[in-house]
This record gives structure tokens, C-alpha cells and sequence, in this order.
């Protein structure tokens, strides 16, 4: 394996003693929509 | 469309709905959560399962319950009913179960193919994403831009955005947009070279 793919096991592993599998499309559309939602919101309320 | 939806809650914000400005942007999206859910739960199966091997073009969804356009009907109605309930304001309910309804037509346009009802009815959509993805994604960034710019006129003379938020808030729909113009037809696995 190289370097990258040892890291990204590594990750992997740890998300997975979660519970969680972190390279699961859904999963990683979940953070993504998590994060827009934050920092959107963040940007327009901020003001108010 | 992904990030794009998110825009869509500037509209009323910019009609200075009297309504907190999370809940506009939940509503916008409430197809998709839903769509996340039921994939979750394995009602609405997506494949390929893993981020590393998904691009636009070969990702292969069941969105019969969250986005075909009856069952969309039904969440805009279910939406306004409940926000009504809350927040006891017909214009914000309204407001809610359009951004539903906004919400799948968008995706008819920029997204995958979908149908009236079942699988077994009228197609409608254009299935951007199979067959031009880069110009969906591109079309997805128009209408988020354009949001934005109606937001900041909208406002323009009653609590408008700073100038700095205003740049951050194009920023960050075009970052949100664009950051998947490489998986479009690319996977992240290629990419990596994993």
C-alpha cells in the first residue's frame, strides 16, 4: 500500500470503531450538507 | 443539485420573511435529507456506496419517495402544515412548502431522472447529470449566483449584507458548488490514484 492508502486505512479504522463508515457516499453527503448549513447560515445571520 | 438548494433560501429572506433564517434553509433541502434517510435506512438505495468510486454520471439512485413529484407534493403540503403549526404564519408556511416544491423542480433540471409517481410513470427531468454534468454543475452555480445577487438587491436598502459577508456568502456557494466539478465524471479514486 502507499503512503495515502495506509492514511486513509488508518482514518478509516478509527471512524469504523465508531460505528461510522466514513467513505459511505451517505456519509460523506451527510458532513457535506452539515457543513453548508453552518457556514451559510453563519454568513447571513451574522448581520442580523 | 447539491449545494445550490441552499440559495433558494435566500428568496424569502430577501422578501424579509418573518421567519428564523435555519429553518428557510432546512426547508430548502428537505428532499434531500429525506433522500439521505431513506438511502440510510436502504429504502432508497444509491450506488456505488463508496464516495471513492461515485462520480455524477455513474451514480445509480432511487429517489421514488423523496423526489419524484407526487410524493414531493406530499412533503410540500406535510411542510407548510407542520410550520404552520409551529410558528402559526400562513405566509411562512407558504414560503416553507414552496422551497419543497422549488426544491424538486430544481433537481428536474439539474439532477438525475425522476417521475410523476412510480417507476412505471412519465418521466420528468432532464437527467443533466447523466448526460452533462459539467453544465448541470454549471447551471447549478447560475442559480445560486443569481440568488445571492437577488438577495443583495432585495436588501438593498433594508439590512443588506456587508460587503465582506456578501463576497464570503458568493464565496461559499461557489466553492460548495464547484468542489464537485471534478467528480463529475472522474472518481475521487481516480483522482487519488488508489
Amino acid at each position: 500500500m502507499t503512503q495515502l492508502q495506509n492514511e486513509i486505512h488508518f482514518v478509516q479504522t478509527g471512524f469504523l470503531a465508531t460505528g461510522v463508515n466514513m467513505t459511505t457516499l451517505i456519509f460523506g453527503l451527510i458532513v457535506f450538507y452539515a457543513l453548508m448549513f453552518w457556514l451559510i447560515n453563519r454568513i447571513v445571520v451574522g448581520t442580523r | 443539485m447539491v449545494a445550490g438548494h441552499y440559495a433558494a433560501a435566500l428568496i424569502p429572506a430577501a422578501h424579509r420573511v418573518k421567519a428564523p433564517f435555519w429553518l428557510l434553509l432546512l426547508c430548502a433541502q428537505i428532499p434531500e435529507f429525506l433522500w439521505l434517510l431513506l438511502a440510510t435506512l436502504g429504502i432508497e438505495p444509491t450506488l456505488p456506496a463508496n464516495i471513492l468510486d461515485a462520480t455524477f454520471s455513474n451514480i445509480d439512485v432511487d429517489m421514488r419517495f423523496s423526489h419524484n413529484l407526487v410524493p414531493a407534493l406530499i412533503q410540500a403540503i406535510l411542510t407548510g402544515l407542520i410550520v404552520f403549526a409551529f410558528f402559526r404564519s400562513l405566509s411562512i408556511s407558504i414560503w416553507c412548502s414552496a422551497l419543497v416544491v422549488l426544491h424538486v423542480a430544481c433537481d428536474y433540471i439539474v439532477g438525475f431522472s425522476h417521475q410523476i409517481m412510480w417507476y412505471t410513470s412519465p418521466t420528468i427531468g432532464i437527467n443533466s447529470y447523466k448526460h452533462m454534468p459539467y453544465v448541470a454543475i454549471l447551471i447549478e452555480l447560475f442559480f445560486a449566483m443569481a440568488c445571492v445577487l437577488y438577495f443583495q438587491i432585495k436588501r438593498k436598502n433594508s439590512e443588506p449584507l456587508t460587503r465582506s459577508r456578501l463576497t464570503l456568502l458568493y464565496l461559499a456557494f461557489a466553492i460548495g458548488v464547484l468542489v464537485w466539478m471534478p467528480n463529475a465524471k472522474i472518481s475521487l479514486r481516480t483522482w487519488l490514484g488508489l
